[in-house]
């Protein structure tokens, strides 16, 4: 991960999401620290009820009511966003930031065209004619990989395919040339073989110099094409570091136990490896680590106090009281 | 021990006809399913695989009799389908069960989820007083305790909702569970949770089992045989380890090419395509 001297595109520093009740605030999200560089693909890993999608959401100033930004600052591109006014928020989304949903049917109006779609992006944050946002709309399709993309203008969302469609999100996404693209499980919905050609897509969007955060339950898939991997759970990050670091080298037993269930072609056991319990709820009151109830390794300290981020080398750090020695055993 | 074969099936969904027009000229449309021979061998687990519209779904419903089958044959322990009687299918609709892809739009949002077994229970012909025990005992089986039973369906995560889809599969005291993408709505983490289950139980109660998945990797652990299904055809059938180690078709290598491998996955600067070429993705 070239860690350049370029200021980065998105910093996360120290942010807890939560609700207020009552005058006390409750974090859902907290400590959450990240950078994304220039051109630099990072991988948010987690499962439901992880925080990934939170922090995605308050980026963008998303967050659902009551939920709201309670501490920590978010600065996108040389500007701090955290508290901004929803109106200012405008000139953010869309422009500077890109979104792409898990549910591309959902995300489209199945009354508009692909083309309505587009357009209207575009005319919505810029002066341009219709014919010149016409034109624009065209380019961005095949830009994304769609072939006929005139006539794929005039095509309703259910005319289309799921990674058709996928592509027309991120190609609305991409229309005003954002610094930073979000992607929020892409590819979740859609078939193995679709899901390999979007992540060409995606290393080809920051072949362009576009950075993208990419949330995902499966490390496998991020560990293909992001530079840096961070690794969240119970709204905490577990463990954060560039992709051979977490691949290969991985201290969390969260990180550990995510990649262990993994199911694989190469191996032929019948069991499948699993994480035991459920994901925790949103409002458990923790003292200790949340993973913790689930942990092989868990120790009477891991329910007792949070663990602070143990720095293992410039871009690796985590958050564990016993982890898995270094350097791990190849399983 | 064949339980299922299936001869030449086709299935054709009629589209953009008349009424009068089908009935003159009989079916034609799209051919979801298009003339698959394959047959299910008692106690296995057979797996299905291919991408959305390969017609896996659909013979999956043609298996368990869900829909008629418009060409072809499938006998059920050597009994055509289409040849059973009232009693055989009500028989055969106990014995044969389904799981379905998506929990939370199988189950009766407005019923908790002790009285969606109960249902069950009585309908697999279990007498009233044995009822609540066996509801305890069915919901324990798949990994959930008793106390679940007074739940929604809203109030489980989608993990153990899909174990309540497959206790109530187990109500009717089924011989074959047809599985449509049990797992593909579910985090990577609980995925191993639901299918290891499956086969406990696959195990414990001498089930057959067809499992239909659009991941190699999954159907690669668990299922004795493979099904390879491509535009509505079978374009691959056998032994997993066969199939997976020496795949003849082309899909089946595409397949196997798609899934996520890590960093042995990473590609060199060089290979990235811009668009990430293909129409179809």
């Amino acid at each position: 991960m070239p860690m350049s001297a370029q200021p980065p595109i998105l910093s996360i520093e120290n942010l807890a999401i939560g609700l207020t009740s009552g005058g006390v605030p409750t974090p859902i999200v907290s400590g959450a620290d990240m950078t994304i560089g220039a051109g630099e693909a990072v991988g948010v890993v987690g499962e439901s009820g992880s925080g990934k999608s939170l922090t995605a959401l308050a980026i963008g100033g998303m967050l659902p009511a009551p939920l709201s930004v309670l501490s920590g600052r978010i600065v996108l591109d040389g500007t701090e966003i955290t508290r901004l006014p929803e109106a200012a928020f405008h000139r953010v989304r869309g422009v500077k930031v890109g979104y792409v949903f898990q549910d591309p049917l959902n995300a489209l109006n199945p009354t508009r065209t692909t083309g309505k779609h587009l357009i209207d992006v575009l005319r919505r944050h810029n002066h341009m004619s219709a014919s010149e946002a016409y034109d624009k709309a065209v380019a961005a399709l095949s830009s994304v990989g769609i072939t006929q993309p005139d006539d794929r203008m005039r095509a309703y969302p259910h005319q289309l395919s799921g990674g058709m469609r996928q592509r027309v999100l991120i190609a609305m996404a991409l229309v005003c040339n954002p610094r930073l693209l979000i992607a929020d499980e892409p590819t979740t919905a859609l078939d193995v073989t679709v899901q390999a050609r979007i992540v060409d897509l995606f290393r080809g969007i920051r072949a362009r110099g576009i950075s993208i955060m990419f949330i995902s339950h499966n490390l496998d898939l991020v560990l293909e094409f992001c530079d840096a991997v961070v690794v969240m759970y119970g709204g905490r990050i577990m463990e954060k570091g560039s992709a051979v670091e977490i691949g290969a080298t991985p201290r969390h037993p969260y990180t550990r136990a995510l990649m262990d269930c993994i199911p694989r072609l190469a191996s032929r056991s019948r069991q499948l490896r699993v994480i035991p319990g459920q994901p925790p709820t949103v409002l458990g009151k923790l003292a200790g680590c949340p993973f913790a109830e689930r942990c092989e390794r868990a120790l009477d300290v891991c329910r007792q106090r949070q663990p602070d981020m143990t720095v293992e080398s410039p871009t690796h750090a985590f958050a564990c009281w016993n982890p898995a020695p270094s350097p791990a055993v190849p399983s | 021990m064949t339980i299922f074969e299936a001869e030449n099936v086709s299935k054709v969904f009629p589209v953009g006809q008349s009424m009068l027009r089908r009935l003159w000229s009989g079916p034609r449309g799209a051919k979801a399913v298009d003339s698959v021979t394959l047959d299910v061998r008692e106690g296995e687990i057979l797996g299905i695989i291919g991408e959305s519209g390969s017609g896996k779904t659909t013979f999956g419903f043609l298996l368990a009799n869900l829909m008629p089958i418009t060409d072809g044959l499938i006998r059920y322990r050597a009994r055509p389908l289409t040849e059973m009687t009232r009693t055989e299918r009500a028989q055969f609709r106990r014995k044969v069960q389904m799981v379905f892809q998506d929990s939370s739009s199988a189950l009766n949002p407005r019923r908790p989820v002790g009285k969606i077994l109960r249902d069950s229970l009585r309908l697999g012909g279990t007498p009233a007083r044995e009822r609540d025990a066996a509801v305890a005992k069915l919901l324990t089986n798949v990994g959930l305790s008793p106390e679940h039973g007074r739940r929604y369906p809203h109030e489980l995560s989608g993990g153990q909702r899909q174990r309540v889809g497959i206790a109530r599969a187990l109500a009717m005291k089924p011989e074959v569970i047809v599985a449509d993408e049990p797992v593909s709505a579910l985090d990577v983490s609980l995925q191993g949770q639901i299918i290891n289950l499956l086969m406990r139980l696959q195990a414990e109660l001498d089930l057959t089992i067809v499992l239909i998945s659009h991941d190699i990797a999954v159907v690669r652990h668990v299922c004795h045989r493979v099904a390879v299904m491509y535009g509505g055809r079978l374009v691959e059938f056998g032994e997993t380890s066969q199939v997976v180690e020496q795949p003849r078709h082309d899909y089946t290598k595409r397949l196997i090419a798609a899934v996520p491998r890590g960093l042995a996955g990473r590609k060199q600067a060089g290979e990235v395509s811009l668009a990430g070429a293909g129409d179809s993705g």
